[in-house]
């Protein structure tokens, strides 16, 4: 049977040396969210944290992109050479970068809304919330999950792509595409069609593109109107996007990654 | 036993416009020799240190480093090399956090990282960070993370480039300390011939991708006849240097320690052993070795046949 425990302790290693790099912009990151989300829970204003975690969510996913990318840098720039010369291996570098800049920030985001909520008003985790009285959205802890699960889907398919092509601009692309393009074009699309056929539900369907990407959207748009998906139904697809978007990456890291 | 085996090895880059960095490329490193790999700028050194260390899969031809594919056992083959890279880029860090992480991932404790900065002269710039180092101390650090964790092969590409005659002479000094008293395989890749002939002692050259000759020095040296350095043990320097300096052949003639070092053009080698086994001249040899060769001109003749 194959030894996992060498490999294990030098991701770690390497993991731990990159968060004393980066940990400054993961610990300010967590302690804005948690702040704005012990104030929420103080003054029981329920509906302005899942307005402002979609608002969170995009800007989070171009922050830790930034920190991701840094991985595609350090390759072009041969950094990666000196700590792959002390016999790590090219997944597990890029292993230990994922664990570092996206796996480890998108714990301290979920931390960061759930923890300051369970310790002032427990009971606010399981509360249906919503920006507007009228729509039904995901419970807090429900929501939480799916802010950390878009994070992750979105960054790891930017990662995915930036690895893949070397370039760092592409995993920009990427997320910024995914995360803001798509959902604002797939918008007006639906708008202009439903202007001029009259009947806006009939395009509803064209919002499932968004499905496999993008659950606090799905969560916005599928929780009314004709087409209604459970939480299973939402949060599935992203993970598994997720799940395959990071096989793909340690796939080209073992056998295509040249540094 | 060969520590680097290139069999037939080519290695492509790019998509469109095609760069073909090494093409077919056969060669050889023996254990325990200090070889200099030679060659204009963009004939393949690099890349062939890249593809000893598994950065890079060749696009045809297997590569045997230690008797394994270093693109497959990344590892096992890694743990036993030392990298100095051409022109390596740090980290924002300190010198000595950079060390430390590299000793951690080679299991080294931090009292011999502390012992690898004394080595290299770092010690009074252990907690300035790299980005502020200038180029000479930057490569000193660059040694000293190639050195920790004992490897058994090092590989420098251009380790005295840019370093002022001091710290030269100084890296040089350790590169023959390494061989002399740890026995370690180095291949060093330079431009700077004289310092190269100083201590290699096998060569490959390499151009446009292709190994045009490779072999021990004094091999080559005598296959292309070029002027080489000899070193004549003997009790009695002065009395045999006034015995051979009339002859033609002799370039230079020097007293060194209990013998002599003497250049001559490796064609004449034959003549000289001729004479230094005749009955007047034999009294006085111990024996007779080949120290370096003049590596300028044999790059020349390389380069002139490729």
């Amino acid at each position: 049977m194959k030894n996992y425990r060498e490999p294990v302790k030098r991701i770690m290693l390497q993991s731990e040396y990159l968060l004393s790099l980066k940990a400054t912009a993961i610990y300010v990151i967590a302690i804005i969210i948690g702040i704005i989300f012990s104030l929420a829970s103080i003054y029981r204003a329920y509906p302005i944290m899942s307005a402002f975690g979609f608002i969170a969510g995009i800007l989070l996913v171009i922050l830790l992109i930034t920190i991701a990318g840094s991985m595609i840098d350090e390759i072009n720039e041969g950094q990666t050479q000196l700590y792959l010369a002390t016999g790590l291996s090219r997944s597990e570098y890029v292993v230990s970068w994922y664990i570092v800049s996206i796996v480890y920030p998108v714990l301290a985001v979920f931390l960061a809304i759930v923890l300051p909520v369970l310790i002032i008003d427990p009971p606010a985790l399981l509360i249906r919330l919503s920006p507007y009285s009228s729509t039904l959205v995901p419970t807090l802890l429900t929501f939480a999950f799916a802010i950390s699960l878009q994070l992750l889907n979105n960054i790891s398919l930017g990662l995915m792509f930036g690895l893949m092509t070397k370039k760092k601009g592409i995993a920009y692309l990427t997320v910024v595409f995914i995360a803001f393009i798509l959902p604002v074009a797939l918008g007006i699309i639906v708008s202009m069609l439903g202007a001029m056929t009259g009947s806006y539900d009939a395009y509803h369907s064209i919002y499932l593109i968004l499905v496999p990407f993008d659950p606090l959207f799905s969560y916005m748009i599928f929780s009314q109107g004709p087409i209604r998906l459970s939480d299973t139904a939402i949060l599935l697809p992203p993970l598994v996007t997720t799940i395959i978007s990071i096989v793909l990456m340690l796939h080209h890291a073992k056998n295509k990654l040249e540094v | 036993m060969d520590v680097v085996v290139f069999d037939n090895v080519t290695k492509i880059f790019g998509g469109l416009k095609a760069i073909k960095a090494l093409d077919n490329t056969s060669f050889r490193i023996p254990s325990r020799v200090v070889a200099g790999l030679l060659g204009p700028n963009g004939s393949g050194k690099t890349t062939s240190f890249k593809l000893i260390m598994g950065f890079l899969k060749p696009n045809s031809g297997k590569i045997f480093v230690f008797g394994m594919d270093p693109w497959v056992n990344e590892y096992s083959v890694r743990r036993r090399i030392g990298y100095l890279p051409e022109k390596p880029v740090y980290p924002y860090v300190s010198v000595y956090k950079f060390l430390r992480h590299i000793g951690r991932m080679q299991g080294v404790s931090s009292n011999e990282v502390e012992m690898f900065i004394k080595l290299v002269g770092l010690e009074r710039y252990k907690f300035i960070n790299i980005r502020g180092l200038s180029r000479g101390y930057l490569q000193r650090l660059g040694l000293a993370q190639a050195l920790i964790g004992d490897p058994e092969l090092l590989l420098l590409d251009e380790p005295t480039a840019n370093l002022d005659p001091l710290s030269r002479k100084q890296i040089l000094e350790l590169i023959k300390d390494l061989k002399k008293e740890l026995g370690i395989t180095i291949i060093v890749a330079t431009h700077i011939l004289p310092e190269l002939q100083e201590v290699a002692d096998y060569l490959v050259y390499i151009n446009r991708g292709r190994v045009i000759e490779s072999g021990k020095l004094e091999d080559l040296t005598h296959r292309y006849f070029v002027h080489a350095y000899y070193y004549i043990e003997t009790n009695e320097p002065r009395k045999l240097a006034s015995k051979i300096i009339m002859e033609e052949y002799v370039k230079a003639i020097e007293v060194r320690d209990n013998g002599l070092l003497i250049k001559i053009n490796s064609a004449y080698k034959d003549d000289l052993l001729e004479l230094l086994t005749s009955s007047k001249i034999s009294v006085y040899v111990k024996n007779i070795r080949h120290v370096t060769t003049e590596l300028g001109e044999l790059y020349e003749k390389l380069s002139r046949a490729s």
